[in-house]
């Protein structure tokens, strides 16, 4: 089990307001909310379980004086590992500049989680699916291996693993590893549609068909299946007429830019 | 003809700032690279075309800064040292406008708005030309091989898709030169030759009839009625299928939004085009 003091980051000593303090903080960090649309949702809410338990036992003055004399005293009275606690505050902030689109500071943020302790598997994974965003394919591919190496078993990681193989076109290696995220995870849609793809583009017609009728089946509003039935389909159903016109603000450029259209 | 994959109105709030600041940076960008007047040759296209083929990386919103919009009185966000992924994307906006007036220019088309055009994007032109050069690539040259092609496309004892491969590839080609550095530069040429068919087949059937009446050339002319409309739907569904299976498979939900409303765009297009076509004949 965890070390309470270690998963809120504060000292055995700390007072009730600073616990209290350093848990709002780190709920606003983990608040799965904030990572809703993004691949490190399920390792927010996994740390956002281990806080929300620690909080538990030592918000509560009579639960942590009953924690305190158990076994885990001697543990928590060790409190000078600085190293882990800095390493977890880095892997928080990089979650967080991960979920504002901040692919720069997260990867700085997990490069010097990184040289704290380049056993753990967190850093090299978000720095991954970071270098990815940024284009970086072979790097993506070698921290998330790393990661894998070191222990990292979450379908997060296999699944931007295969993003990456099929983004440098090896589509055999992107099938592997989002199978793994499947098995390790769940056969979420946007898995299955990937998956299909995957098929697809290696000209596996029947397995992308089968897949596709998967994912028909859990989840029949799936965008993706939408947009690649409508491909397959053109004049299909799924045509919104009204949907026409552009998101950009309409500026001056565009009506010289339809002037010129007109004629051409 | 230009403008067909563009994001729709209902793609969320979030997608629809992220492609504004794209849109934002692609005509500040321009306007570095080739004068204020450049930024009247902003276009969709190739904005779909750089996040289709994985070109373009996700936004760092660190990298978002703001500025004066060169058009309108009011402040814009735009992305900060994006410049390796806006040149080229520039360099391509307006070489698609150069080609579009050559196109004209072929049929001896020139109208009078065309000239006034010409007039004041000569500076920009005379710029690409030169950086062209700097890419040992001659702009007579460049010139002769669009005509070529579109000779090919004028050639009646062909099919109209027959007719427009030799544009296609010359498109491709050209495109993919523009970004060898993606690794993909395959990727490029194939996405951006289906882009440019749809582009032609659905402006095709979309000015049929009044393109007949002018007397000025369509793709279409010389099918049956019939078979016009089956043609274009045929040569768009398999362009999409080749955009489609060929695009990166982004992890960006925004991106894969705006995309998906892009080419829900292009079938919208394609309906409008047929509805008009029904109606005007």
């Amino acid at each position: 089990m965890a070390n309470y003091y270690e998963v809120l980051g504060v000292k055995p000593d700390a007072t009730q307001s600073e616990i209290r303090k350093r848990y709002r903080e780190l709920v606003s960090l983990y608040h799965p909310d904030k990572h809703s649309n993004n691949p490190l949702r399920e390792l927010a809410e996994q740390k956002m379980k281990e806080i929300n338990e620690a909080y538990e036992v030592l918000g509560t003055p009579e639960k942590r004086e009953e924690y305190d004399s158990g076994v885990h005293t001697e543990r928590s009275y060790h409190y000078s590992d600085r190293a882990s606690q800095n390493y977890d505050i880095l892997i928080a902030n990089a979650t967080e500049s991960y979920s504002q689109r901040l692919w720069g500071k997260t990867i700085e943020y997990c490069t010097q989680a990184i040289a704290i302790d380049s056993s753990r598997y967190e850093a090299f994974g978000i720095r991954g699916i970071a270098q990815s965003s940024q284009n970086n394919h072979s790097k993506a591919i070698e921290d998330l291996e790393t990661a894998i190496r070191n222990g990292g078993q979450d379908d997060w990681i296999f699944a931007q693993l295969a993003f990456s193989y099929a983004e440098l076109g090896n589509h055999a290696e992107a099938i592997t590893y989002i199978k793994k995220a499947m098995q390790v995870g769940s056969r979420e849609p946007n898995y299955l549609a990937f998956l299909a793809i995957q098929y697809e583009k290696l000209g596996s017609q029947t397995e992308a068909s089968n897949t596709w009728n998967e994912l028909r089946s859990v989840d029949p509003n799936n965008e993706t299946l939408k947009q690649r039935d409508q491909v397959w389909k053109v004049g299909g159903a799924y045509v919104n007429k009204k949907d026409v016109g552009t998101t950009a603000a309409a500026c001056a450029t565009c009506i010289l830019c339809d002037l010129l259209c007109n004629c051409c | 003809m230009l403008g067909y994959f563009k994001p729709g109105n209902s793609i969320s709030p979030e997608a629809r700032r992220q492609y504004q600041v794209i849109y934002c940076t692609l005509c500040h960008n321009l306007k570095r690279l080739y004068g204020t007047r450049a930024s009247m040759l902003l276009q969709h296209d190739p904005i779909f075309f750089s996040i289709q083929s994985g070109f373009l990386p996700s936004i760092d919103e660190e990298k978002v800064i703001k500025k004066s919009c060169i058009i309108q009185p009011k402040k814009v966000e735009v992305l900060a040292g994006y410049e390796a992924y806006f040149d080229p994307l520039s360099n391509l906006s307006v070489l698609m406008i150069l080609i579009a007036l050559w196109d004209k220019e072929f049929d001896n088309e020139i109208t009078i708005r065309n000239r006034i055009f010409l007039k004041i994007l000569g500076k920009v032109f005379r710029l690409s030309e030169r950086k062209l050069a700097e890419r040992e690539i001659s702009i007579s040259d460049l010139k002769s091989e669009c005509f070529a092609a579109l000779e090919v496309e004028r050639d009646s004892k062909l099919n109209p898709l027959d007719r427009l491969s030799k544009f296609m590839e010359f498109g491709g080609r050209l495109t993919a030169e523009f970004f060898p550095a993606n690794g993909n530069s395959e990727r490029s040429e194939s996405i951006s030759m289906n882009m440019l068919k749809i582009m032609y087949l659905v402006d095709a059937l979309e000015d049929f009839h009044s393109d007949v009446a002018k007397g000025s050339f369509n793709l279409l002319q010389g099918q049956n009625r019939e078979d016009m409309v089956d043609l274009v739907e045929r040569g768009v569904e398999s362009s999409l299928k080749a955009i489609y299976l060929q695009g990166k498979p982004s992890l960006d939900t925004y991106y894969r939004e705006i995309v998906s409303s892009a080419m829900n765009s292009v079938m919208n297009s394609l309906e409008i085009a047929k509805e008009k076509f029904d109606k005007e004949g």
